[in-house]
């Protein structure tokens, strides 16, 4: 018995969806077999997740919700890594996103509505792109690996944001005349700076569109206009780049912008739209979710929607797990984690044709 | 191991069959790179087999080597049917290649790398191993330095090196692939030499070529290859270098090319002083000077690593000069952007097509823009006229004659040939004042070979200017108006090719000879 390895010249497409698919069937056994060991029937798990995620109205609009900051990390992350930039801190572009939006909704409450959501939205943008230019340029310039500066950079946000909620913006409260601090949050947003649900749901139809736009938006960028042109040619062969005059550092910049503004927005939602205030438990972990629909997804937009949707699902399903099997809320994330695992392991199989032989 | 094929070598006879391969069919995605193929090798021989670039000689040989693994067919070694499924498998049989790009390890000594995985003594294998360079350097005439590090040595040195490293492991059946493509015409004479002893000795010796003149020169027999297909197999003596071109291309081959008096108009390229440094930081470029005029081919002859790529890196505004200036057409563009360059009239054919030539995933027709898009005519407002530039590819496919099944087709799947051809229609079709060739038919078959070369005469007709860097001399003196031979960074000589010899260039590009008067 032995092994043959050999690179594939042109995976088909077919292949590719079949060997992903495979890859998250494959992820959802292993964490089968976790269930069963608590005693569960993961049968009886994984149904309780589908349905309430894909089937109940009311799940599916819980997916939604889940898929308009999925959407927004995931394309732009799409795009940075179909530039082989291996940005890992989409969840730290969230934050930063959040805490923009809580301070330009704290400070700018006498702006008309759609004004101010749009003026919070706008931050966001900003604060995550901000947040991304540092290991866009530390890369381009000194050449230092970006998965560790994205990554570090996630650190410093998280640790700011908990820096905020147990400082300069823990609420205080006034109780019998006295002032009453202590609790971990910060203050609840004014109404007026609340995105506007579609009624019954949580679903924030204005960020809605706005991932929409820009799920569309970046697949012009890519494939219609030529920065998107010098991303695919850097992304592809960076040294042809160069001999062809592309700067580097002007693309990845760029595509950084984007990919960190987009989570930003996703933050500005989260904040401004689902959880009114900043906690410490904040994050959601949709940057790092993001990463996993990303890589399934890529630059196909079907493969975007489905691949949101169904993680978004996924992480709607989960929150049920919590209430109703009384799992630990840190399921969801064991989720991911396995089958990001998997789905990275099965990309080894589109780019390699393994054979086992007699001999 | 090592001993027990010894004892086999031993055991070879002159003219007893070593390597029977036949009928071997070998797909790959959308290619049929060896289609029903017979080949054949005896003790004491050495044995031509010749193609153009894609013709399936490589495919076949790393079949025979077990890298890979022929869908159809059998293989005979001495006689007995054998499955080959990994190099090691051969290397059990007594089989060794050495393979175009060396597999050695750069900051280790010659016998440490001969050493790595092979040396039977485990406590002190080196002293094993450099007994056994002395009995090769007295046998074959295969002199290397055991403490010499590999990155100190030439590479016909590396070659050499390579070579030991088969017969260690007790090769007696050695493939060559392209071996002379590295080497100076001296390092060339050298190698046949210790070709012919190990033939004497008994060993068969196969040499993968694309270069008839090779063939006359050490081969014994010959197998030709087209497309898959053996062709044929002939007696060295008793064929001519036509005869085995048609065969190779399937017509009559041009070996001379037409070239006509051009009047030689004013200098576009003007080189001055120039200095530049290497990857590592070490003085490359040295000093050099020359002028290219309009109408002119100046072609730049020297061995692999003499500073040529620097100096085309620093003209093309890849690589920064430390001193000196770049003069294009009378405006001092020393140290301007790639693209600064590439805007004044400059089509940059690169030495590596592959990474620096064209964007493999992307489609033909977007690697012909690449120096474009940008544009007018490509640029409609914010976004790029892809109907405009699908209508150019069109256009370009065509004239250049690019063999592609469409324009959509990602450019990683033309062939070697074919992928040249798509970077000179990007490169000339925008009427350059210069064209800087780095060794533009390295790698092509005879068929492409030609086609590039009447280009780059077609373009010199039009009045272009161009800066030919080349390690095929016969390239060079056949196209060259005047002919700089490079050696350790600087320029050694200026010669006309009608006035020179190969030998004479041969002296200059191994450092042996400096001219000081230079052709004007």
């Amino acid at each position: 018995m032995r092994i043959i390895v050999r690179k594939r010249v042109a995976p088909s497409k077919k292949l590719v969806i079949g060997i992903r698919v495979g890859s998250i069937l494959l992820g959802l056994l292993v964490i089968a077999v976790v269930f069963w060991a608590r005693g569960l029937n993961p049968l009886e798990v994984y149904y309780a997740i589908f349905y309430n995620a894909f089937v109940t109205p009311l799940g599916l609009a819980e997916t939604l919700v889940n898929m308009i900051p999925l959407l927004l990390i995931s394309v732009g992350l799409a795009m940075a890594f179909n530039m082989k930039f291996w940005n890992i801190g989409a969840e730290g572009q969230f934050l930063l996103g959040a805490m923009a939006a809580f301070w330009v909704a704290m400070n700018f409450q006498n702006l008309p509505k759609p004004v101010l959501i749009s003026l919070i939205l706008i931050a966001g943008f900003l604060a995550g792109a901000i947040w991304a230019i540092p290991p866009a340029l530390l890369r381009a310039k000194l050449n230092v690996n970006e998965v560790i500066t994205t990554l570090m950079m996630y650190y410093i946000a998280y640790y700011i944001l908990q820096h905020m909620v147990h400082g300069p913006w823990m609420a205080h409260e006034e109780w019998g005349g006295l002032q009453w601090g202590g609790y971990a949050h910060s203050a609840i947003i004014a109404e007026k700076a609340w995105i506007p649900q579609i009624s019954g749901t949580r679903i924030c139809w204005p960020t809605l569109i706005v991932s929409i736009v820009s799920l569309i938006a970046v697949y012009a960028i890519w494939y219609k206009t030529p920065v998107g042109y010098e991303m695919r040619v850097v992304g592809d062969n960076p040294e042809a780049a160069r001999c062809a005059g592309i700067s580097y550092a002007k693309t990845v910049l760029v595509a950084m912008l984007i990919s960190g503004g987009l989570a930003g927005i996703a933050g500005a939602n989260e904040l401004a739209g689902i959880q009114h205030k900043l906690l410490p438990t904040f994050p959601r972990g949709y940057g790092f979710t993001g990463i996993i629909t990303a890589w399934l997804g890529g630059m196909s937009l079907p493969g975007q929607i489905l691949a949101n949707f169904f993680f978004g699902g996924l992480m709607a399903g989960g929150d049920y797990l919590v209430i109703i099997f009384k799992l630990p809320s840190f399921t969801v994330q064991m989720f991911n984690g396995a089958l990001l695992f998997f789905v990275v392991m099965g990309e080894f199989l589109v780019n390699y044709r393994v054979r086992i032989v007699r001999r | 191991m090592a001993s027990e094929s010894a004892a086999v070598a031993g055991a070879a006879r002159q003219g007893e069959i070593l390597v029977r391969m036949v009928g071997i069919v070998k797909r790959f995605p959308g290619v049929l790179a060896n289609d029903h193929v017979d080949f054949e090798l005896r003790a004491g021989e050495i044995h031509a087999l010749l193609g153009e670039n894609g013709a399936g000689k490589t495919t076949l040989m790393n079949i025979l080597y077990g890298i890979y693994h022929a869908d159809e067919g059998e293989i005979y070694v001495r006689g007995k049917r054998v499955e080959i499924r990994s190099p090691r498998d051969a290397m059990k049989l007594g089989i060794g290649m050495v393979h175009q790009h060396f597999m050695l390890v750069d900051r280790h000594t010659v016998a440490e790398n001969i050493a790595l995985g092979y040396a039977k003594s485990i406590l002190n294998p080196l002293k094993e191993v450099k007994e056994r360079l002395r009995e090769f350097a007295e046998k074959y005439g295969l002199e290397v330095d055991p403490d010499a590090y590999i990155w100190q040595l030439s590479a016909g040195e590396q070659q050499r090196v390579e070579i030991i490293k088969a017969l260690y492991r007790g090769a007696d059946i050695l493939i060559l692939d392209e071996p002379t493509s590295v080497l100076t015409p001296q390092e060339t004479r050298e190698l046949f030499k210790i070709l012919k002893k190990m033939r004497e000795e008994g060993k068969g010796v196969i040499f993968i070529t694309h270069k008839l003149d090779e063939v006359f020169q050490v081969a014994d027999r010959v197998t030709v290859m087209r497309r898959g297909k053996v062709v044929g197999t002939l007696l060295a003596s008793q064929t001519t270098k036509e005869e085995l071109a048609r065969m190779m291309v399937g017509r009559e081959v041009l070996f001379r090319l037409q070239k006509e008096h051009i009047e030689r108009g004013k200098p576009v390229l003007e080189v001055e002083n120039l200095h530049a440094l290497n990857d590592r930081g070490l003085p490359a470029v040295r000093g050099v000077t020359f002028k290219v005029r309009e109408g002119e081919i100046f072609g730049i002859a020297g061995v692999a690593g003499n500073g040529q790529r620097e100096l085309v890196e620093v003209i093309v505004g890849l690589r920064k000069a430390t001193a000196g200036r770049v003069i294009i057409d009378g405006v001092d563009m020393t140290n301007k952007s790639p693209r600064e360059i590439a805007e004044r009239g400059v089509a940059h054919i690169p030495e590596e097509r592959l990474r620096h030539g064209i964007v493999p995933n992307l489609s033909v027709a977007e690697n012909l823009i690449l120096k474009d898009y940008f544009k007018k005519p490509y640029r409609k407002g914010l976004l790029i006229d892809y109907s405009k530039v699908l209508e150019d590819a069109d256009r370009l496919i065509n004239r250049f004659d690019i063999i592609t099944p469409s324009p959509f087709t990602p450019a990683k799947l033309l062939s070697g040939g074919n992928i040249q051809r798509l970077i000179c229609a990007r490169e000339l079709a925008k009427e350059p004042r210069l064209i800087v060739a780095a060794h533009p038919t390295y790698g092509l078959d005879v068929g492409a070979t030609e086609y590039i070369r009447r280009i780059l005469l077609e373009q010199r007709k039009k009045g272009v200017a161009i800066l030919l860097i080349s390690e095929d001399l016969e390239e060079i003196l056949q196209l060259s108006d005047r002919v700089a031979v490079m050696f350790n960074g600087e320029i050694v000589g200026v010669v006309r090719p009608e006035e020179t010899t190969v030998e004479e260039i041969g002296l200059m590009m191994a450092g042996a000879k400096r001219l000081t008067s230079q052709a004007a």
